[in-house]
């Protein structure tokens, strides 16, 4: 399947409203932050969606418009370390600042759990099982709605 | 031993009643070298031939005035018995008749020549047939009509069938449409498939052996086309991981794995076997019960009944001298009849029509094996034609052959050498020793992605400029075949012409010449070929096939700039409509609904908008596909269940 914007879109904001959420669940609980958690799930979102523009873009030089399956978990990794950098530039205290709203002083064992744990559940997702309750999905770039 | 033998009466324009009979393939036309040469105006030299094809005995027309078959003009037609075929004046009645004799039997009295098509033991013996009673006309006459009345219908002698859903091919087209259907929840026995082979890839898997692709070689198709799992997972892929896996072959799951985790940029497309697309199917066909879904039959027409229905004549003479004739009525009707024929180059057909030289010039979807047999015993030179992924399966088999007789040369001639890949946007094709490569027959995004968005919202002008680039002849980008390539040039067996094809003629030595002709040279080359072999493709001409062609032309219906029949976004033939009745349609045909259609793929998006649409459309039975109804299905698929 090769997704359009729109569709890429939806399938990450359904997919981190669903699985994305019942993961922050379990991770906030057993880290007892439950709304750093959810507000760290927002940030993945909002990355994610920037992130989306820049690999349509990418993949708009390649006649096929794809990349290969481990380019996709590539790039959630570099979300993630994008993601980490920002925690950590802006909580540092010669910049001024206290941290990122919400997630200013989360640890790295709880973002990288956290993260991980979101991001390669969707990447799994996406690569079969979406497909098998959404029939039509693959067909509309991606979209579900 | 079982034989069919043809006999061919007729009258000539003395009024003398003649009789011919002869092992096929019989021609006829002007020339003298006919096996029957009929002489009149508006009679082309090599006018039309007869030749078997697997069981049944075709009539291929060459004229330029036509050929008539009870009335019809045709192309390519199976003919039975009691047909009358007409070639200008004249008018030749077939008889065809199968009877048992031993080989060592000699032709009495009734003086017929067995023209073997089958060694089937089974076959009862029938009485030789002289001359055929005139048969009742079939369709019945009561075809004529626009609407045909249900009660005039069974007051007629032929037999009856209802149904409520009804697909005509019986290929994949109608396979996927079928399991659609039933994972919809239609039962097994509300829908009927008339085809004519017995494995809804039979026609399929003959163009596949054909073109020389056996059940261990690649399709030129994605993983997550799956002709026999409409949700596409687990893919072809993953089953062969599976499968080696389960073989415990560590080495050979982890390539798999690479491949698929790396495609197409570090590794060639993954891309099924053949073998392993067929044995999916038969696992599904099982699972849906196809069997008995499907029945034999050749479509001759269709006509809308006057109760909101379809009526569909067919006939199901096979091997029995008595036709047999029968109608099915149906709600909802389905066409996914495939390609009406193979094309042949326009040089090579007129070669063909004008000597009968069938043997050293074949298409690469024709049965042309001998071509390699010769190659392999005697050597020689092949001249290939075309440059798509059926010109490089070639390619690939000629070397597979030529590493056993090394005095093997392939001449490729093209029109224009290729200097650049299409381009679009920021994208271009590659292009490597004059062949283009694309992965599919289409850009990936073509299916589902961007490509096909933009091509849904192109206005027409615009529309036609992007199947312009996007579509075109490429192959595949494999490792073996670029090699293939580059070894044949470097090596010096395989090389490459350009030029404009004059003639191909038979020089007086008897070789077999291609005249071209290049742009930026004065004189003609030739080019001298032990055999040609056409790798340019199937016609998709609408009107090459005779029961799409009826129904244009009695309901005119509208076609497209390609030749397609002009079908709504949801594959409805909207011109057929008749109250709740409806037409669907699917494969090579529908191109004009989704580009991408002649492919698995393609297929299985056509059957779920046409089902979809007939389920709001009010279809008794059918259920919606919701998520919750879709994962139970993919339950029952992944478990062997019926649906």
């Amino acid at each position: 399947m090769t997704p359009t914007l729109i569709g890429r879109w939806q399938t990450r904001l359904l997919l981190l409203a669903t699985i994305g959420s019942l993961i922050t669940l379990l991770v906030g609980r057993s880290y007892d932050d439950l709304s750093g958690s959810f507000i760290l799930l927002c940030y993945v979102l909002i990355i994610g969606l920037a992130a989306d523009v820049l690999y349509q873009f990418i993949q708009s030089f390649r006649w096929d418009e794809d990349w290969p399956m481990s380019f996709q978990l590539l790039a959630g990794l570099a979300e993630g370390v994008f993601l980490w950098g920002l925690i950590s530039l802006v909580r540092w205290e010669e910049f001024g600042f206290l941290g990122m709203p919400g997630v200013g002083f989360i640890s790295f064992s709880h973002f990288f759990n956290h993260y991980a744990a979101v991001w390669f559940a969707i990447f799994l997702v996406t690569q079969g099982p979406l497909r098998v309750i959404f029939p039509r999905w693959r067909f509309f770039g991606g979209r579900w709605l | 031993m079982a034989g069919i033998t043809l006999r061919l009466h007729w009258t000539d324009p003395n009024g003398h009643p003649q009789k011919y009979e002869d092992p096929l393939p019989i021609t006829l036309g002007r020339h003298k070298d006919n096996t029957i040469q009929l002489e009149a105006q508006k009679i082309s030299r090599w006018h039309a031939r007869l030749e078997a094809s697997d069981d049944d005995i075709v009539l291929i027309d060459n004229s330029s005035n036509g050929t008539l078959v009870n009335g019809r003009r045709v192309g390519r037609v199976i003919l039975e018995n009691g047909d009358a075929i007409q070639i200008g004046p004249f008018i030749i009645t077939v008889v065809i008749n199968i009877e048992t004799i031993t080989e060592e039997q000699t032709l009495s009295d009734t003086d017929l020549v067995e023209v073997t098509l089958a060694d089937d033991d089974e076959l009862l013996s029938a009485p030789p047939v002289l001359p055929s009673p005139p048969r009742p006309p079939f369709p019945p006459p009561i075809f004529d009509r626009a609407l045909v009345p249900i009660e005039a219908l069974r007051a007629g002698d032929l037999p009856i069938d209802e149904t409520t859903y009804l697909t005509i091919g019986g290929g994949l087209g109608s396979f996927i449409w079928v399991d659609y259907l039933r994972i919809c929840g239609i039962a097994a026995g509300s829908i009927v498939a008339l085809g004519q082979t017995e494995k809804p890839y039979g026609n399929y898997q003959r163009l596949c052996l054909n073109s020389q692709i056996k059940a261990h070689d690649r399709l030129r198709s994605n993983s997550e086309s799956c002709p026999d799992n409409i949700w596409g997972w687990p893919g072809y892929g993953l089953r062969e991981m599976g499968q080696a896996l389960n073989g415990r072959q560590w080495r050979r799951a982890a390539g798999l794995g690479w491949q698929l985790l790396t495609e197409p940029i570090f590794d060639n497309t993954y891309t099924p076997r053949s073998g392993d697309v067929f044995a999916a199917i038969d696992r599904e066909a099982g699972r849906i019960g196809w069997p008995q879904i499907w029945r034999y039959g050749r479509v001759r027409s269709i006509r809308k009944t006057a109760d909101g229905r379809y009526v569909v004549a067919y006939s199901q003479t096979q091997k029995s001298t008595d036709p047999i004739h029968k109608l099915m009525i149906a709600n909802y009707l389905h066409l996914a009849v495939g390609y009406p024929a193979i094309r042949l180059l326009p040089d090579l057909q007129a070669y063909r029509q004008q000597t009968g030289d069938f043997t050293h010039v074949v298409n690469a979807y024709e049965p042309h094996a001998h071509v390699y047999e010769q190659l392999l015993e005697q050597g020689g030179a092949i001249l290939l034609r075309g440059r798509g992924i059926v010109a490089s399966r070639i390619l690939e088999r000629l070397y597979e052959i030529r590493t056993r007789n090394p005095h093997i040369v392939v001449i490729h001639l093209l029109r224009t050498p290729k200097s650049a890949g299409a381009h679009f946007g920021r994208a271009q094709r590659l292009v490597e020793n004059q062949w283009e490569f694309q992965r599919f027959n289409w850009p990936l995004g073509a299916w589902g992605g961007p490509a096909r968005s933009k091509l849904e919202h192109a206005p027409p002008d615009q529309r036609e400029k992007l199947i312009m680039v996007w579509g075109g002849t490429t192959t595949a980008k494999r490792k073996s075949w670029r090699h293939i390539v580059q070894t044949g040039l470097a090596e010096g067996w395989y090389r490459q012409s350009f030029g404009a094809v004059q003639r191909v003629e038979r020089d007086e030595a008897g070789a077999l010449v291609t005249v071209i002709r290049s742009h930026d040279l004065p004189q003609e080359i030739r080019l001298t070929a032990d055999a040609i072999i056409d790798a340019t493709g199937l016609i998709s001409h609408v009107s090459s096939h005779p029961l799409l062609n009826d129904l244009i032309e009695y309901y005119k219906l509208s076609t497209t700039a390609h030749h397609h029949l002009d079908v709504a976004g949801d594959f409805e033939l909207v011109g057929l409509r008749n109250g709740p009745g409806r037409i669907y349609t699917s494969g090579i045909m529908a191109q004009f609904g989704y580009v991408a259609i002649d492919s698995f793929l393609g297929l299985n998006y056509a059957a779920q908008r046409s089902v979809e649409r007939l389920r709001q459309a009010g279809a008794p039975d059918m259920r919606s596909l919701n998520p919750i109804r879709s994962l139970a299905q993919w339950l029952r698929w992944a478990g062997g269940v019926a649906p």
